[in-house]
């Protein structure tokens, strides 16, 4: 491995992966390093959603026109990783006494217009066919050019687009402290958590893209960015309840989006400040779950007697700049500082704020301040080659399983490396052999966690509960065929606890009796034999 | 808010546990079909996301509702599956799964030519001509049609002497193949001391033309007949059946997969051994029974009478007839399920799946084999040649009917 | 049809009691809805095995139950009713959003009443929830209300202190005393 670096990219979200991208597709020598693995922040806990934008049109057309302009570029690059599912802002009888009735949905169609979204006004009728699951009580519906985006696929893809154009890829690495020369940052000295060594790296300009995170790496380098974390909770259904994404059409509030994910369904989400001790171990309490269920079920009636799989919560890497409580009131803009010009610290530029949807723009001004440090002139190329995965392809197989149908719908033309073994580990989410196979070789995979983000196995209805141990086997087999050795014990009992966390706000009913087969198959043994193919 | 997070479509009260996969008896003989958790619950989340997730394998269940049965969380697993293939797969062969389907049609064109029917049918190159062209196993005997319908040699003038009255749904096989069985319900009600109306307007169940993707007709013929079971329920009469299978699809499978509501006669839809076993019970009716009547079976629970849970009336009644040594089998589908078997393609798996039971029939060494399906009969004579009686049947030869006749109108 | 004993559950301490008071030439039915993930095989010589199917209604007569109804309409009479249906798995208890309850007797049931306390963040740590279940008297009896069910009792899973992951418990004394009150 090089020690020498043009640029270094510090986080391994969707913003670090995204940079490390544009940098190695301009031609810079890129390194990326992640503490642990990609998609772990605010990147792999949010809806999901493929905004159209018109949730800002009416207070902030920037975001708004952002939005719809990167929509529209990630459905062209991105298409593996998105669903273009529709989207309608609904408007309910009792949003009228609130100042949210139909003269506000003529106010933000307008606005949708002026920012260039395809808004058309539907007649209630018309939306319930569009989407059965909708409250059928509703008064007025917009649609919205609104879709569905897998954020650990888009991750996962500009992580390997970017090892395509020559980046290395570092995960499982901490940032410990910066190498300085003459004042300026030259580069980082990092630790290794897999083998436990500390080694350091040289680069021109370090990048830092840790979103939440931004503020104690500045700190770090002895600079200051005040960053607002604001804690967003969600919950998972256990299946499609809705093919189109449902809006609320009013301000911004708590659990007002609804959006059909892959095999599930996600409703989101609330906005709450939070000490920044918490953002490392996010917990949903039960008032959240209360509310997001409330208002989910304003927007879908049918979510009152749905399973709900798990519970899980994020953090925003919003940019402090009022005293604002809510954190609502926040722009989502793009923050961009060169620290030379800002701080004058030389070698250092942070990129926060944003949000999934502005990824690509963020790592496109990211990498401008990058290359104008470096004296390099070439042009950003990212809105317009596909990433790795969304080439534009023909079958590859005659007859393919369900698995290697699932498969192709992850990974795209990735699919096509993937070997013949089909059989089936994951059975929730159809993952076979053939696909833990190529998430090792190509996507970088060491344990469950990471497999489950670079695959959804585990992710189903039954959390692990059924074949996870059959999993960490499998995944075992796998590594230790390519020279690592791992137990597997160890990696189910991981898995088992990053289930159980996200289980536990939501544990009645259905959920219920899964946490107790889960309880009893991990502490009492497969319960009897399963004749299995 | 959430009373209780369980959804109407159900398939997510699925617990993963897998314990379907190990009753599934398709999956045992069949590594091409994916068991009843992949084909049902698990599939079902991916073809709501999108149809290209339909498997072609679901073609193999055989919607015998085993799954169901043992699912420890009341998922309707089969019926998943079933809805799925009415939605997505076609027919294999459309000319011989319609004319397998159309029972009424071939079967009231058959048995006014019976004889011929008969003969040609029972011809080893006519049968050849059917395997090839049409794709019915010539190893199948074709179940032979009764020269004359059950309706029409039927009195009504018979029945004048009653003032207790129940209408009988006779099914197309007790008219068209078999009328013995029609006219033994009959003879049994009677000694009871009921009359029997036939009911007006009957067609066929529909049950073959779902397991061969005739959604359409199926449904029209469900309208039909649950009109007019409605007007003999409105009568205060109750629908009697003979066949498990007519009555498992009257009732669960109208609502459940062909959306036809049947709430208004559902209750009063029974086979004739609930009926009776109830009335018995309640000590209304009084059995009186041969003196010398001796017999030894084995009683086989037909998968769909498991998945009604009727057995335990049938099963009842015949406890009650004093020289019935009988042995009640332990629950295995005889791997016909109604027209599967007789296609070419699916013999082998039939017999194979079939052949456990008949193992356990043939240990258990009976003169007969009981069960109230008329297809599980034809697969069951097919594989072990012993004689199988409708539990109905049995009941009109163990019965002293005058003598019941008596105990009941005086 | 009049039984000695019917027993509701066909898991593992379902099977046990059935099969030991068939044996002891009690007239026996079994009720049993889907197949046990314990692995016990419902299908007891000489006990009629109700399969699929669930009791879902009691009929009470003075301190006593006189019969149960399933959700077929098989409506089983016996002298002594045995609660063999597990914890939440089984469907022996049922667990809304801030509550727990089983629902064929709505007998007494013992649980955390603060939900934050029903699990441990560490997934093999002991888990509270794992030990609801409903109460009984010395003999085994189901309380309702406070006071024991005369011809009721409770057996395995879905008594309160039997851990549902690592179950260990005993069906001896419902057995003998079941035997008993025929005996008499």
């Amino acid at each position: 491995m090089k020690k020498e670096y043009d640029v270094i990219i510090v986080g391994g979200g969707i913003t670090g992966a995204g940079t490390a991208r544009d940098c190695a597709m301009r031609g810079l020598s890129t390194l990326l390093i992640e503490r642990g693995d990609i998609a772990t922040g605010a990147t792999g806990r949010n809806h999901g959603l493929l905004h159209s934008g018109a949730r800002y049109a009416v207070k902030d057309a920037e975001s708004a026109e952002e939005c719809i302009r990167e929509n529209k570029i990630l459905r062209r690059i991105a298409s593996n990783c998105v669903e273009d599912t529709g989207g309608l802002f609904i408007t309910l009888p009792e949003d009228e006494p609130a100042g949210y009735g139909l003269d506000y949905q003529s106010t933000f169609v307008s606005a949708c217009h002026k920012a260039g979204i395809d808004a058309v006004k539907i007649s209630p009728e018309k939306a319930r066919r569009m989407e059965p699951s909708v409250n059928p009580s509703l008064i007025g519906a917009v649609v919205v050019p609104d879709g569905s985006v897998d954020p650990f696929r888009l991750c996962s893809a500009n992580v390997l687009d970017a090892r395509l154009h020559g980046a290395d890829v570092l995960l499982y690495t901490e940032l410990k402290d910066f190498l300085r020369k003459d004042g300026a940052i030259c580069g980082v000295r990092v630790f290794d958590r897999s083998t436990g060594t500390e080694s350091e790296y040289h680069a021109k300009v370090v990048v830092n893209a840790a979103g939440i995170w931004s503020g104690p790496i500045a700190q770090m380098a002895g600079v200051n960015i005040g960053m607002y974390p604001a804690k967003g909770a969600l919950l998972v259904f256990g299946h499609r309840v809705n093919n189109v994404v449902i809006n609320r059409c009013r301000k911004s509030a708590d659990g007002d989006i609804l959006v059909p994910g892959d095999a599930v369904t996600v409703i989101g989400t609330t906005s709450t400040r939070v000490p920044f001790e918490e953002c490392d171990h996010m917990e949903v309490t039960p008032e959240e779950v209360q509310l997001l269920l409330r208002e989910g079920c304003a927007l879908c009636p049918s979510l009152a007697t749905t399973r709900i799989l798990r519970a899980y919560a994020g953090v925003r890497p919003l940019v402090a700049s009022d005293s604002d409580p809510t954190g609502r009131s926040i722009s989502r803009g793009i923050v961009c500082l060169d620290h030379e010009t800002r701080d004058s610290l030389k070698g250092f530029v942070s990129i926060t704020g944003g949000k999934l949807m502005t990824y690509r723009l963020m790592a496109e001004q990211a990498t401008d301040a990058v290359c104008s440090k470096l004296g390099v002139k070439a042009r950003c190329e990212t809105a317009h080659r596909p990433l790795a995965g969304s080439e534009k392809h023909r079958a590859f197989w005659d007859k393919p399983t369900l698995g290697q149908k699932a498969a192709e719908g992850r990974h795209g033309t990735g699919a096509s490396d993937m070997s013949a073994d089909t059989r089936l580990v994951c059975e929730c989410e159809h993952v076979t052999m053939a696909e833990i196979e190529y998430a090792v070789d190509k996507l970088g995979v060491r344990n469950l966690e990471d497999l489950r983000r670079r695959t959804r196995i585990g992710m189903g209805t039954c959390q692990g509960a059924f074949c996870i141990w059959k999993a960490a086997q499998a995944l075992a087999e796998v590594l230790k065929a390519r020279g690592v050795e791992a137990d597997p014990n160890r990696l189910a009992a991981e898995f088992d606890n990053e289930r159980w966390k996200g289980m536990r706000p939501v544990g009645w009913g259905d959920t219920l009796r899964e946490m107790e087969f889960k309880q009893r198959v991990v502490k009492n043994g497969q319960p009897f034999s399963y004749a299995k193919k | 808010m959430q009373e209780k997070n369980i959804s109407t479509c159900n398939l997510e009260n699925c617990q993963k546990c897998s314990i379907c996969d190990t009753v599934c008896p398709m999956m045992a003989v069949n590594p091409e079909y994916p068991g009843p958790k992949q084909a049902g619950p698990d599939g079902e989340r991916y073809r709501m996301k999108s149809a290209e997730f339909y498997d072609k394998a679901l073609k193999y269940c055989l919607n015998c509702k085993r799954c169901e049965v043992a699912c420890p969380s009341g998922v309707h697993v089969a019926d998943m599956i079933a809805a799925a293939k009415l939605e997505h797969g076609g027919q294999t062969r459309p000319l011989r799964d319609t004319v397998l389907a159309s029972t009424d049609l071939v079967g009231s064109v058959a048995s006014t030519f019976a004889p011929m029917a008969n003969f040609a049918l029972g011809l080893s190159p006519v049968r050849h001509l059917m395997d090839g062209f049409i794709g019915v196993d010539e190893r199948r005997t074709f179940p032979s049609y009764a020269n004359g319908t059950f309706v029409k040699s039927f009195d009504p003038s018979t029945q004048k002497g009653f003032d207790r009255f129940v209408t009988y749904f006779h099914g197309c096989y007790a008219n068209y193949n078999f009328p013995q069985l029609a006219w033994d319900t009959v003879k049994v009600v009677n000694a009871c001391g009921y009359g029997v109306h036939l009911m007006k307007g009957e067609k066929c169940c529909g049950v073959a033309m779902v397991a061969n993707n005739m959604p359409a007709q199926a449904a029209k013929n469900a309208r039909r007949n649950v009109g007019c079971m409605s007007r003999a329920v409105a009568a205060g009469e109750p629908v009697l059946t003979s066949s498990s299978s007519c009555t498992f699809m009257m009732r669960e499978e109208y609502p459940n997969l062909l959306g036809v509501d049947n709430s208004a006669v559902r209750d009063s839809l029974m086979l004739m051994t609930k009926w009776l076993y109830e009335l018995v019970e309640a000590g209304k009716v009084k059995l009186v029974f041969k003196p010398d009547f001796k017999m030894k079976a084995s009683y086989h629970i037909a998968c769909h009478m498991q998945k009604l849970g009727w057995q335990y009336y049938s099963v009842g009644l015949l406890r009650m007839v004093p020289g019935l040594d009988l042995k009640v089998l332990e629950q295995n589908c005889c791997g016909i399920s109604g027209t599967f078997g007789f296609k070419k393609e699916n013999y082998e798996l039939s017999m194979r799946i079939g052949s456990k039971l008949f193992d356990s029939i043939r240990k258990s060494n009976p003169q007969y084999v009981i069960t109230d399906c008329e297809t599980c009969k034809w697969q069951i004579e097919h594989g072990t040649g012993l004689e199988v009686l409708n539990p109905v049947s049995v009941l009109a030869t163990a019965l002293d009917l005058e003598a019941t006749f008596k105990a009941n109108t005086q | 049809m009049m039984y000695d004993v019917v027993v509701i559950g066909g898991g593992a301490a379902g099977v046990q009691v059935a099969t030991a008071v068939s044996k002891a030439g009690l007239k026996c039915a079994l009720v049993c809805f889907g197949r046990s993930i314990s692995g016990a095989d419902p299908n007891v010589q000489g006990v009629d095995l109700i399969l699929g199917d669930k009791a879902v209604e009691a009929r009470y007569e003075g301190t006593g139950v006189v019969s149960v109804t399933t959700a077929n309409g098989i409506r089983l009479q016996a002298a002594d009713f045995v609660l063999a249906t597990g914890k939440f798995f089984g469907e022996g208890l049922v667990a809304d959003m801030d509550s727990v309850r089983e629902p064929l007797f709505d007998s007494d049931v013992k649980y955390e009443q603060d939900r934050s306390k029903w699990f441990d963040a560490d997934f093999m740590a002991p888990q509270a929830f794992l030990e609801f279940g409903v109460q009984t008297d010395a003999k085994g009896h189901l309380l309702k209300g406070g006071s024991p069910l005369s011809n009721v009792y409770a057996v395995g899973l879905v008594v309160a202190g039997v851990n549902a992951a690592v179950p260990e418990y005993e069906c001896d004394t419902v057995i003998n005393e079941l035997i008993c009150r025929k005996r008499i």
